[in-house]
C-alpha cells in the first residue's frame, strides 16, 4: 500500500510563503492498494494527483468524498480527469440527504452537491460537459464495500452537515482517514433533533465507536489536527492533535499524519508541534506534519 | 492612490513552490485612494490576506467600534474565483465594521442573493456574514452604467465580453490625482468588443488586464472567456496608459513563464509587468 498527500491543508487554499513547504492546497491524498487507485477528497490538491494519473496511464479512479464542504469538492472543476473521454471516476460518500435540521441543510444527493457547484453564474462549464465517466455512489453508515480487492469502511463523523471517515484494508494493511471531526465535542450532525437525549446519546456512543472501527490498529492514521489546545473553538467540527493521540493509543495505531493544517500556520509550526507531541507520546506512536508531495510505503 | 496586489491567479488557487513569486491567490486587489476611503477589487482567495492586514489597521475589535471602520468591494462577476475569500473575510466578525458590495447580475434576485448561494451550509461551514447579527454590517447593491463617488474618487463599470449569459464588469477607479483601471477577465470576439476596455483605461496610470493565455493558447481557447497578454498590450497601448499589469495567471504558469511573458513586451512606450502578489503601487 502507498500513500501521497496531494493536499493537507484546511478551509481554504492558502498561496503564501509561510506554507510552502507542507503545501497550501486543500485536502486529497492518493492510496495506491490491490492495483487500485483511490482518491480520497476533491481540494485543489486533485489538480496535481489528476495530472499525475494521467501521466502514469491510470484511468479508473475511485473518490472517496467526505463530505461537501468547498475545501473538499472545489479541485474537481479543474481536474484535467474530467476531460478525457477514458477516465471512468466513482465517487463515493456517505448518503448527503439525510433531511437536516435546524440550521444545516442536508437535502441534495452526492451528484447534485457536485452539480450545483458547476452551475452559472459560479462556473462557466457545467459537469454534464464533463468527458469522463462519472458515477455517484451513496452508502450507509458502517457501510463496508470493495474497489477490487480493497475493503472500504465508511463511518460519520462529529462534524457540521454529513461528513464521514474512510477506513482502506488491503496488501495486508489498514489506512484510516479521519478529517474533518470534533472526535469529542459536541454532536454537530446535520440530522440531530436537539430536544431528543435519547438520540443525541446513541449518536454519541455510535460517533465514538465508528472512529475506533476506522482506527483500528491501523499502519496509518490520517488525522484532523486544525486546532491546538490553546485555540479550540467548539462547533466547528475538528480537533486537536491531543484527541487524535488519545484515539491512536487507545486503537494502537502506528502513524499518526497530521492534516487539515490550518491556513495560518506557518511551516516552522507545524515543525515546533510534532516535535511538542513526539515528546509526550510513547514509542510505538509516530508523529509526522503531512506534507504535499509526501509518499509513504507500507510494506 | 495606493494599490497593492493581494491574489492575481486566475481560475483557482494554485499553492506551490512554482507560483509563489508571482502568486497563487484568486483576484483580489485592494486600492487605498489619498482621501483614506478603502476599495477592494474581487473578492478571491487573496482577500483573506488582505483581511489581515486590515485587522491591524482599524478593521478589528473595540478600534472597529470607534471609527466605523468602511470599505467598499466592487465584483467583476460571481464565479468563484472573485467571490471565494468572502467567508474567509476576517473583518466581517467585528461590529462596527462596514462593508458595501457591488455588483451586476442577470440573475432575478441580484447579487446579494448569488452571495447568499455561497453561504449555503451544505457547502459552506462558516457563519453566514451577511446576517448582520453575526458581526460587520453589509450592504449589498446592485449597480449599472451610472458612474458613483466613493468619497472624492469616482467609481465606472463596464460590462465587458467573458461568458455567454453571465456579466461581467471592468472597472476605472480615478480622483483628480491618479486613476486606475481593472479588467480581469475579458474575451475580445469582435473589434467592437474592445470598446469598453479602451473606455475605462483610457490615459489611466496603472491598468490591470486578463493576460490568462499566449497568443498560441488564445487562438485554441475560443468561447473561454479570457484574452491573451498580447491583446492586453494592444488595449494598453491604444488607451495611453502608463503601466501595465499583466493578470489572471493561468493555473498551470509556472513563475518562470509568466516572467518570460512579461519580458516578452518591453520597449512599449509604458511599463509592463506581471502582477506579483503582496506588491503595491503608489499612483
Amino acid at each position: 500500500m502507498k500513500i501521497r498527500f496531494w493536499g493537507v491543508r484546511g478551509s481554504f487554499p492558502v498561496s503564501s510563503p509561510h506554507a510552502v513547504r507542507h503545501g497550501g492546497n486543500t485536502p486529497c491524498v492518493e492510496v495506491d492498494t490491490e492495483g487500485r487507485i483511490i482518491l480520497i477528497d476533491a481540494g485543489t490538491g486533485i489538480r496535481g494527483a489528476g495530472q499525475s494519473l494521467l501521466e502514469r496511464g491510470v484511468t479508473s479512479i475511485d473518490l472517496l468524498l467526505s463530505h461537501a464542504h468547498w475545501d473538499h469538492i472545489q479541485g474537481l472543476p479543474h481536474c484535467d480527469l474530467l476531460a478525457q473521454d477514458s477516465v471512468h471516476l466513482t465517487i463515493h460518500a456517505l448518503r448527503q440527504d439525510v433531511a437536516g435540521v435546524g440550521k444545516i441543510c442536508a437535502d441534495r444527493s452526492l451528484q447534485q452537491l457536485f452539480v450545483g457547484q458547476q452551475t452559472a453564474p459560479f462556473f462557466p462549464v457545467p459537469l454534464t460537459d464533463a468527458r469522463a465517466h462519472l458515477e455517484f455512489v451513496e452508502h450507509e453508515e458502517g457501510e463496508t464495500f470493495a474497489i477490487g480487492k480493497a475493503q472500504i469502511t465508511c463511518r460519520r463523523l462529529n462534524h457540521p452537515g454529513v461528513a464521514g471517515g474512510f477506513r482502506i484494508e488491503g496488501d495486508s494493511h489498514a489506512f484510516a482517514y479521519i478529517s474533518d471531526t470534533d472526535l469529542f465535542g459536541e454532536l454537530l450532525l446535520a440530522n440531530l433533533p436537539a430536544a431528543n437525549d435519547a438520540e443525541r446519546k446513541r449518536w454519541h456512543g455510535q460517533l465514538q465507536q465508528g472512529a475506533h472501527d476506522l482506527g483500528h490498529r491501523a499502519d496509518l492514521m490520517v488525522c484532523d489536527t486544525f486546532f491546538l489546545p490553546e485555540e479550540y473553538q467548539e462547533e466547528w467540527g475538528h480537533s486537536r492533535p491531543d484527541d487524535f493521540i488519545q484515539l491512536a493509543n487507545s486503537v494502537g495505531a502506528h502513524r499518526l499524519f497530521l492534516f487539515h493544517h490550518r491556513p495560518g500556520r506557518k511551516d516552522e509550526e507545524l515543525d515546533a508541534i510534532v516535535e511538542r507531541y513526539q515528546g509526550r507520546v510513547n514509542g510505538n506512536l509516530e508523529i509526522i506534519a503531512a506534507r504535499e508531495g509526501q509518499e509513504v510505503a507500507l510494506y | 492612490m495606493l494599490v497593492k496586489m493581494w491574489g492575481t491567479r486566475g481560475s483557482v488557487p494554485t499553492p506551490g513552490a512554482e507560483t509563489a513569486r508571482y502568486g497563487g491567490n484568486t483576484p483580489c486587489v485592494g486600492v487605498t485612494a489619498g482621501d483614506g476611503e478603502r476599495i477592494i477589487l474581487d473578492a478571491g482567495i487573496g482577500m483573506h490576506w488582505l483581511g489581515q492586514e486590515m485587522l491591524t489597521e482599524g478593521f478589528a475589535g473595540e478600534a472597529a467600534l470607534q471609527q466605523r471602520s468602511e470599505a467598499h468591494i466592487l465584483l467583476t462577476h460571481t464565479h468563484w474565483a472573485h467571490i471565494q475569500g468572502i467567508p474567509f473575510f476576517s473583518p466581517n466578525l467585528f461590529p462596527g465594521n462596514q462593508f458595501y458590495i457591488y455588483g451586476a447580475t442577470r440573475e432575478e434576485g441580484g447579487i446579494e442573493k448569488l452571495l447568499f448561494q455561497q453561504m449555503d451550509t451544505a457547502y459552506c461551514p462558516v457563519p453566514n456574514f451577511f446576517d448582520d447579527t453575526t458581526g460587520a454590517l453589509t450592504s449589498i447593491e446592485d449597480i449599472d452604467d451610472a458612474p458613483f463617488t466613493i468619497g472624492q474618487t469616482t467609481i465606472t463599470a463596464r460590462a465587458v465580453n467573458h461568458i455567454a449569459g453571465t456579466i461581467c464588469l471592468g472597472y476605472r477607479v480615478a480622483n483628480k490625482n491618479s486613476s486606475m483601471a481593472y479588467i480581469p477577465d475579458v474575451e475580445y470576439v469582435c473589434e467592437s468588443d474592445r470598446d469598453a476596455s479602451l473606455e475605462l483605461a483610457k490615459g489611466v496610470d496603472l491598468l490591470i488586464h486578463d493576460a490568462h493565455f499566449t497568443a498560441a493558447e488564445a487562438a485554441e481557447s475560443a468561447g473561454c472567456g479570457h484574452c491573451s497578454d498580447a491583446d492586453a498590450v494592444d488595449i494598453a497601448r491604444r488607451a495611453g496608459v502608463s503601466r501595465l499589469l499583466l493578470f489572471h495567471h493561468h493555473p498551470n504558469r509556472h513563475d518562470d513563464d509568466v516572467e518570460t511573458v512579461a519580458a516578452s513586451h518591453q520597449g512599449e512606450d509604458f511599463q509592463v509587468e506581471a502582477a506579483t502578489e503582496r506588491v503595491g503601487y503608489e499612483l
